[in-house]
């Protein structure tokens, strides 16, 4: 995974989680893995890169103890649109 | 330790195998399961109520209900999908489909599913996508999904969660299973299936957006071909892969919202602070939602962007109720804005163009994928495809109702079937030795790299603007990528179901590529826009096919009439080397 794309976008509140798998079982893209110990292990943000950004996990926890935090780049995107398609010029 | 990855595999069985539980494949489930056929749905999710594309909910439904509006019945929605779609699509499975759209309707809402307005008797419906009616119904379908994966669970199907099916097999011509992969335990399943209904959506992942964060995507991301790439294997046809489809959002977060903001009245402003769609349509705003994207391509490309999306002028009521009519489509969008620190109450929003899928090129009922026929019938006996994965798409409604379409007639096939076939031993054995290998610590490739590889030439070459010199450029790299394949390293079970996913997007950019060089005209705006064909040619109102056969693409187009069903048999109209094959030529 390149690191520039290592940005963690599920902030969860340690002292808020009550450590059940709800966020786990949501995902829809196996990215959050529940703890090994249940009630006991906070769950963890496996495949940070591989986020939706959907928020699935923010809207079904039941203690509010998820954030979305988008990356910088995505909130100041590096590229354009133009630059996608080669330096502002079409296709030749 | 790689060799302890991946257990099994464990023998399954089913009278009907349902690949991907979204929406099509819930529906398929409920149909297989009230004629009685045993049914099992495997899902790349982790629990059915939230998986695919709709999990986090839909807020509305293609709906024919057959009022006394005139507009309001399948005959007349007919008489507009002819020209719609430019004639591209099998008119006989569209009318199939919209046929059944009535009775599917009444039966997701004997489910459970609420579609009235709230707190009201009737319905609320709008006029969208270039249809000739209100068919659009409002709904707060939160948990749509939810309640129809309770249902399929309440019918009796077996579901097989976190599964991806990753091989599927046909003996003789007709199909016999599938191998599926826990992508969180690494347990496999040999699942002997008497038919099989594909169901897996549309092809993600293939192009770049502005964050270049490929999964940050307006599409569901995880829907990667990987049953256009199965079908394709085991002898179906695919068709209109040359079609790509983009949409908008807001710059940075290729998300959800503004159609909605669109729908409200919002004004699309280019760098000048020009409101500039009625250049493009004498609707304005108000035009169709690809004829907007197109509007936005064309301007930026033209060098009048950033565009804007300004809803200041909307009454002080609606603005308060803006961020809500946001959340609805994406419930992530107004967190976006408040840390980009933009309000819209009190500033223009930059918009940018999405990363682009193939998936319906815009056109409400011309689907990209596996060509069915009016049963939902692959090319293949046994085989069955609904939803985004197949040629007739429509939304949930589209795959609600061949997906019912395509449950009945698997099972009805199933019926006819002694036994589930016995999965051919050494193609089993040689697919778990592949999934293996890519487990070896010696492996070195990356399915990321690989990924990145595609989407920078396809994002480049095949894109918005399309020649036959920049084609020829992305075909050699993308079909040259086939030789890297093997070399992709997974560290678990989890990075094997995404080293699977690479191999289906790779092999559909490069199907992509074989379809679009051949199609030497323009069609659909920036769907495929041919900067060296820059006009429609009506001698291409016709069907681009593209099947596999002894290793090798072959192009295959129909003619106006009946064409859709000679895509199987008729004779080639070339033959196109595939992966490594055609990078050595």
């Amino acid at each position: 995974m390149p690191s520039e794309r290592a940005h963690n976008p599920i902030i969860i509140d340690d002292e808020l989680c009550i450590r059940c798998p709800l966020c786990d079982i949501v995902c829809p893209g196996d990215i959050i893995i529940r703890g090994e110990r249940a009630k006991v292990d906070p769950p963890t943000v496996a495949y940070p890169a591989e986020c939706w950004y959907c928020g699935l996990c923010e809207q079904s926890c039941p203690t509010d103890a998820i954030t979305i935090v988008f990356p910088e780049r995505m909130i100041r995107p590096p590229l354009t649109f133009a630059d996608l398609l080669g330096a502002g010029e079409p296709a030749p | 330790m790689a060799e302890t990855v991946l257990s099994g595999p464990s023998v399954l069985e089913t009278d009907v195998l349902v690949v991907g539980g979204g929406v099509a494949g819930c529906l398929a489930a409920l149909a297989a399961r009230g004629v009685g056929a045993e049914v099992l749905v495997c899902d790349k999710g982790g629990r059915l109520a939230w998986s695919g594309s709709v999990g986090g909910g839909v807020d509305q439904f293609l709906a024919v209900l057959e009022t006394d509006e005139e507009w309001d019945r399948p005959a007349y929605l007919m008489q507009s999908v002819g020209q719609l779609t430019d004639g591209l699509v099998d008119l006989a499975v569209v009318e199939r489909m919209v046929y059944e759209l009535p009775r599917v309707f009444r039966r997701i809402e004997a489910l459970g599913v609420n579609f009235r307005e709230k707190d009201a008797e009737g319905y609320a419906r709008h006029r969208a996508f270039g249809l000739p009616g209100a068919y659009h119904v409002d709904f707060d379908g939160k948990k749509f999904k939810q309640t129809i994966a309770r249902a399929v669970r309440r019918a009796g199907a077996k579901e097989l969660m976190r599964c991806a099916i990753v091989s599927l097999f046909a003996e003789g011509g007709t199909v016999a299973g599938a191998l599926g992969l826990n992508i969180r335990t690494g347990e496999l399943y040999a699942i002997r299936a008497k038919s099989v209904v594909l169901a897996t959506g549309d092809v993600n992942r293939i192009s770049r957006n502005v964050a270049d964060m490929p999964y940050a995507s307006w599409h569901f991301p995880y829907n990667t071909g990987d049953a256009q790439k199965m079908a394709l294997g085991v002898g179906a046809v695919l068709a209109n892969m040359e079609f790509i489809e983009a949409t908008l959002g807001p710059t940075g977060f290729s998300s959800q919202g503004t159609n909605a903001l669109t729908g409200l009245g919002a004004h699309y402003l280019n760098s000048a602070g020009e409101r500039f769609m009625f250049k493009y349509d004498p609707l304005g705003e108000r035009a169709r939602r690809s004829v907007l994207v197109d509007a936005v391509i064309s301007e930026t490309l033209e060098g009048n962007g950033p565009i804007f999306l300004d809803v200041r002028h909307l009454p002080t009521e609606e603005l308060a109720n803006v961020e809500r009519t946001l959340e609805v489509d994406r419930h992530t969008v107004p967190g976006f804005l408040r840390q980009k620190g933009v309000s819209l109450a009190e500033e223009p929003v930059e918009i940018s163009i999405s990363e682009f899928s193939i998936r319906r090129s815009g056109v409400y009922f011309r689907g990209s994928g596996i060509v069915i026929d009016e049963a939902a019938a692959a090319a293949v006996a046994g085989l069955y495809a609904a939803g985004d994965c197949c040629t007739v798409s429509a939304g949930i409604a589209g795959a609600s109702s061949l997906g019912w379409i395509a449950g009945v007639s698997a099972a009805g096939f199933s019926a006819t079937q002694a036994a589930a076939p016995e999965l051919p031993a050494d193609e089993l054995a040689a697919d778990i030795a592949a999934l293996n290998a890519h487990l070896d610590e010696n492996r070195t490739g990356s399915y990321w790299d690989l990924e990145d590889a595609v989407r920078e030439v396809v994002t480049r070459d095949v894109g918005f603007r399309r020649s036959a010199e920049s084609m020829a450029r992305a075909h050699a790299v993308v079909a040259g990528l086939a030789a890297d394949e093997a070399a992709m390293k997974a560290a678990d079970a989890h990075e094997l179901g995404r080293v699977v996913e690479a191999k289906a997007i790779r092999e559909m950019a490069e199907v992509m590529v074989v379809a679009a060089e051949a199609r030497e005209e323009t069609r659909s705006g920036s769907s495929h826009y041919r900067v060296d064909y820059p006009e429609p040619d009506e001698r291409w109102l016709k069907v681009l096919g593209v099947r596999k056969r002894d290793g090798r693409y072959e192009r295959v187009t129909g003619n106006a009439e009946g064409h859709w069903k000679g895509l199987v048999d008729a004779e080639a109209d070339d033959v196109v080397a595939a992966g490594e094959a055609y990078g050595a030529k």
